[in-house]
């Protein structure tokens, strides 16, 4: 089994943008507002931060990115993801998953004893 | 590959800026998107404006530099781009490469199939030549071993080994770092429980030195470890220590017995150490010193290793000054005899040097045959696709990606052809190896390496480059709406093109020609060779050696007595009808044969420099009848011929007519001077022989019988004449011998159908593969012949049509084709052989009975070519004459 490595802020992001993309395309903002609304605004997004990550992404060819017309008519860049994209969001989650499960044992034993 | 066309010229640096420029761009309005976005919803919010913008640029930073970094990131993005779609277009020109090869499975098959066989033959002999002529010897520094040879221009001697006063005397070149001499001998391994001959290299101490290789355990020859103060010791080979002594450590320091004598094993070399010769069992310390040896028996073969930085002119001119030394000191013995070196490679590849190259000229010839025969079948598929890539040129495929593409297919066929060719050479090469052929220096260091393989590799691209041209420049000719309308006729290259094809054919047709005819007299020379009588019986005469001890076996007497005794024996077992020893046979290179002085009763005496010579053998009764040599006149000998009675002698058919031409010749005499002077009386006449080789003419020869043999040798060979069943007689023979005396086996059993058969190991093998590559040679021109006819057909359908139509016949338009094919090859035939005639001098050497122009051959091997050139046209002939005219007009 793949021993997981504490993930940066940085990793955190990739997650967040991959999986705010899972139900279909956004643009950059739109892809800040679903993360915060999805975490009940516990979740800021570094606006600053958002662009070079969904451009880093589009990079290594997890994201597709298209220009297209937003709902008020202006030119835009929307994201989507593309297969490969899918499946590393898929082996993130779980992994993702796995390590805050472990953290949370590990929490946990400490306030048992 | 692919990319290459791509991204040359302007148009790849355009598009480079362009979408560079795009990308800018992009990243300034995304970015501006997202901040009229957040000023939006924060008046949404019932933000002002200017407050909003603030509000908004606070968030996202400093756009310049979120700007800058998104460039580099969209930098990097493109770079990766276009990387992947070169690769994906390399990817997609060998998936399209591998399909399209498939749609025309009988072409790529042929194609595969002659690169693999060119490809394949050529890497083997590499292997071979690499071997034999290119690599360094293994030994370290090997290049500073050279050979020590005399020479005697006054008494025509040019090339003569050197013995063992004089060696001891070179010693005082101080060019030399070492010397050493040695010769091979047979040693008794006694004092176990089946004795057995130990083929031994008796060499001087400084043997190992000289080569630069220790033993694999113990140590090698002290210096000074040879004569009778030093105690016996030996070094084993590494085959002799796994056979006898199982490899055990404990070898060292041991005593072995060695004709009787024991001696202390001090070192075992390693495997593949193969001085004298590669399956040497042991070595013995010669004592060159020994003041028993004579100044004139040269039979030491002498190596030295020079000292570093002294070219080997210097060293010869060094040991030229002692050799000039020696000539005053010792006139008697060394009157005349100079001395000089050669490069210890050069000594051991010697005759197989020129045959190597001339089997590596052929080689090239075939894969040049390979390549042409490729080339032209890759032309005519590009013809018949010229309509495809016209079409695909059109909907805008650029002219480099189909050259790209073109290539791939070639370089796709040329690596799977190189890799069956890879394989093809491994399976010679392991079959090279187990053949083993004597005159192939170092076969059994012979494999497919890296080295090898880096070879074919080099050569695989070498000839996909050189025949995936052709189509590639004929695409060239195929663009725009011209090929499109002209369909099948423009990709090939037009008028100008055909001519080439055609010329590339004929040269084929003169490669083959080439071959062929080598091919042609090698066979002939094979077959006169083999259907030569050799004027003795090969079939039912099996052979074996016998070497007495000559301390347990001293004087004639007991030697003669042993072997008389011997063959009383084995004359009685059954299966034997009559049995003799010779000190050799014919045929044998394991036998002993001199030759000798003589003067003929009558002629006047001479001095002994200038007596004629002839060949001298020692047999037992009966030698003649059991080899089958026809006795023409007079009698053999019998037990009654012994010491005591008057010398007699045997002589052969030409010894006979050379000294008394027309007369009769029993009672005649003549004189030798092998020991005291002798007059032999002839008494018998016997058939000539072919002695030491079948292409050589029979020698004057004479036998005596082994009782009045002046110096009897240990060593003999037995022949048995056999009839009946022969299964079991080896060892009821080696039984036989041991019940004789157990300590003086009989070995070396070998047949002489066997024994005739290795005479002939050379010229058998030079006809198989000259064969072989003639063979292939005259496939290849036939292929190519095919192609090309095919090809004009297929064009000239149309014009076809239109004759028959206008009512030519069937057979004027077969004939017609076939004329052409006919034109093409003889003028291959005509410039082939041209070339024959020159190239087949270079096999002179290697061939008998039949001389390199001979014209009888060259005329054969002209004919068979028109014949195939004829049968390979019949096809496209009859496919000509099937033509319907409505079709090919309308398809025209």
């Amino acid at each position: 089994m793949a021993r997981i490595v504490a993930d940066s802020l940085y990793g955190t992001l990739n997650l967040l943008i991959l999986k705010a993309l899972d139900d279909g395309q956004l643009h950059g903002l739109q892809v800040a507002r679903r993360i915060q609304g999805a975490s009940r605004d516990v979740l800021g997004v570094e606006e600053g931060a958002l662009y070079p990550a969904l451009h880093r992404l589009e990079r290594d060819g997890l994201l597709r990115g298209t220009w297209g017309v937003s709902d008020k008519g202006r030119r835009a860049k929307f994201y989507e993801l593309t297969a490969a994209g899918r499946k590393h969001l898929r082996r993130e989650v779980e992994r993702w998953t796995r390590h805050t499960q472990a953290v949370a044992q590990v929490l946990a034993l400490g306030e048992a004893r | 590959m692919s990319g290459a066309g791509r991204d040359a010229g302007p148009g790849f640096l355009r598009r480079l800026l362009h979408s560079r420029r795009q990308m800018n761009a992009d990243v300034r309005t995304e970015v501006r998107f997202h901040m009229d976005g957040v000023v939006e919803e924060l008046m949404a919010a019932g933000w002002s404006r200017s407050r909003a913008e603030r509000e908004a640029e606070r968030r996202f930073g400093d756009p310049d530099r979120v700007a800058a970094s998104l460039r580099a990131i969209g930098q990097q993005r493109l770079s990766r781009e276009r990387r992947r779609d070169r690769l994906g277009d390399l990817r997609r020109d060998v998936r399209f490469a591998v399909r399209s090869l498939r749609r025309e499975p009988g072409l790529a098959l042929v194609a595969l199939l002659t690169l693999a066989l060119g490809v394949g033959a050529t890497t083997a002999v590499f292997a071979v030549v690499d071997v034999a002529l290119l690599r360094p010897l293994p030994y370290p520094e090997g290049e500073r071993i050279v050979v020590v040879r005399n020479a005697n221009h006054a008494a025509g001697v040019a090339d003569e080994d050197v013995s063992p006063p004089d060696l001891v005397d070179f010693q005082r070149v101080r060019a030399f770092e070492a010397l050493a001499g040695f010769n091979i001998v047979s040693v008794m391994l006694s004092g176990v429980e089946q004795p057995e001959m130990l083929s031994a290299g008796a060499v001087t101490p400084d043997f190992f030195r000289v080569l630069g290789v220790p033993p694999a355990r113990g140590r090698a020859f002290a210096p000074g470890e040879a004569g009778p103060a030093a105690p016996p010791v030996a070094v084993l080979g590494w085959g002799a220590w796994q056979r006898h002594f199982g490899g055990a450590d404990a070898v060292v320091g041991r005593t072995i017995e060695l004709n009787g004598v024991p001696v202390e094993v001090i070192g075992v070399m390693p495997p593949g150490f193969d001085v004298p010769m590669p399956e040497t069992d042991v070595w013995l310390p010669l004592w060159a010193a020994n003041p028993e040896l004579h100044r004139a028996s040269r039979y030491l073969v002498a190596l030295a290793r020079l000292r570093p930085d002294v070219p080997l002119e210097a060293a010869e001119e060094e040991l030229a000054g002692v050799a000039a030394a020696l000539q005053e000191q010792h006139p008697e013995t060394n009157q005349g005899f100079t001395a000089w070196l050669q490069p210890a490679r050069e000594r051991l590849v010697g005759d197989a040097r020129p045959i190597l190259l001339t089997v590596l000229g052929a080689v090239g010839l075939v894969l040049l045959l390979a390549c042409a025969n490729v080339a032209n079948l890759l032309l005519g598929r590009a013809t018949r696709r010229g309509r495809e890539l016209a079409v695909r040129a059109a909907l805008g495929a650029g002219l480099g990606r189909l050259r790209a593409q073109l290539l791939t297919e070639s370089l796709v066929l040329g690596f799977l052809g190189g890799g069956l060719g890879v394989l093809l050479a491994w399976a010679g090469v392991a079959g090279i190896r187990v053949l083993n052929p004597a005159e192939l220096p170092r076969a059994e260091a012979m494999t497919v390496d890296g080295r090898v393989m880096l070879f074919a590799l080099g050569l695989t691209i070498g000839t996909s480059l050189v025949f995936g041209l052709a189509p590639v420049l004929a695409a060239a000719g195929s663009r725009g709406a011209s090929a499109l309308r002209a369909g099948t006729a423009a990709a090939g290259g037009g008028r100008g093109g055909e001519r080439a094809r055609r010329a590339l054919v004929s040269l084929e047709v003169a490669v083959s020609m080439v071959l062929l005819a080598g091919a042609l007299l090698l066979l002939q020379s094979f077959t006169s060779l083999n259907a030569m009588d050799p004027g003795f019986r090969t079939e039912g005469i099996l052979t074996a050696k016998v070497s007495l001890d000559g301390g347990r076996y001293p004087g004639n007497g007991p030697k003669v007595a042993y072997f008389e005794a011997l063959l009383e024996r084995l004359e009685a077992d059954p299966a034997v009808a009559s049995a003799a020893v010779a000190m050799g046979l014919p045929l044998d290179p394991a036998g002993t044969e001199f030759e000798l002085n003589y003067l003929r009763e009558g002629d006047p005496p001479r001095r002994e420099s200038e007596l004629p010579e002839a060949a001298y053998q020692s047999v037992s009764p009966g030698y003649f009848e059991t080899l089958g040599m026809p006795l023409l006149q007079g009698r053999d000998f019998t037990l009654a011929d012994d010491w005591e009675a008057p010398r007699v002698a045997v002589i052969n058919e030409a010894f006979a007519d050379h000294l008394w031409p027309g007369e009769n010749p029993i009672g005649r005499r003549f004189r030798t001077f092998y020991g005291p002077e002798r007059d032999m009386t002839v008494i018998g006449v016997v058939g000539d022989t072919r002695h030491m080789a079948l292409a050589t003419p029979p020698a004057h020869q004479y036998f005596v019988p082994v009782r009045q043999t002046e110096f009897m040798f240990g060593y003999m060979s037995v022949a048995m004449h056999v009839v009946g069943n022969a299964a079991g007689l080896e060892s009821r023979a080696r039984a036989i011998a041991a019940g004789l005396d157990p300590a003086e086996p009989m070995y070396g059993f070998r047949t002489m159908e066997t024994l005739r058969a290795d005479a002939l190991a050379r010229e058998r093998s030079a006809s198989l593969v000259f064969g072989a590559f003639g063979l292939l040679a005259l496939v290849m021109a036939a292929t190519g012949l095919y192609g090309v006819v095919s090809y004009q057909v297929a064009r000239r359908t149309g014009e076809i049509g239109v004759r028959m139509a206008l009512g030519a016949d069937r057979t004027r338009v077969r004939l017609q084709v076939v004329g052409q094919a006919l034109g093409v090859a003889g003028m291959g035939v005509a410039v082939g052989t041209m070339g024959a005639l020159a190239a087949t001098r270079l096999l002179s050497g290697m061939l008998y009975g039949v001389e390199p122009g001979d014209p009888r051959t060259l005329g054969a091997g002209a004919l068979v070519l028109l014949l195939v050139a004829a049968s390979a046209a019949w096809m496209p002939a009859r496919r000509a004459s099937a033509v319907s005219p409505v079709e090919a007009l309308r398809e025209g």
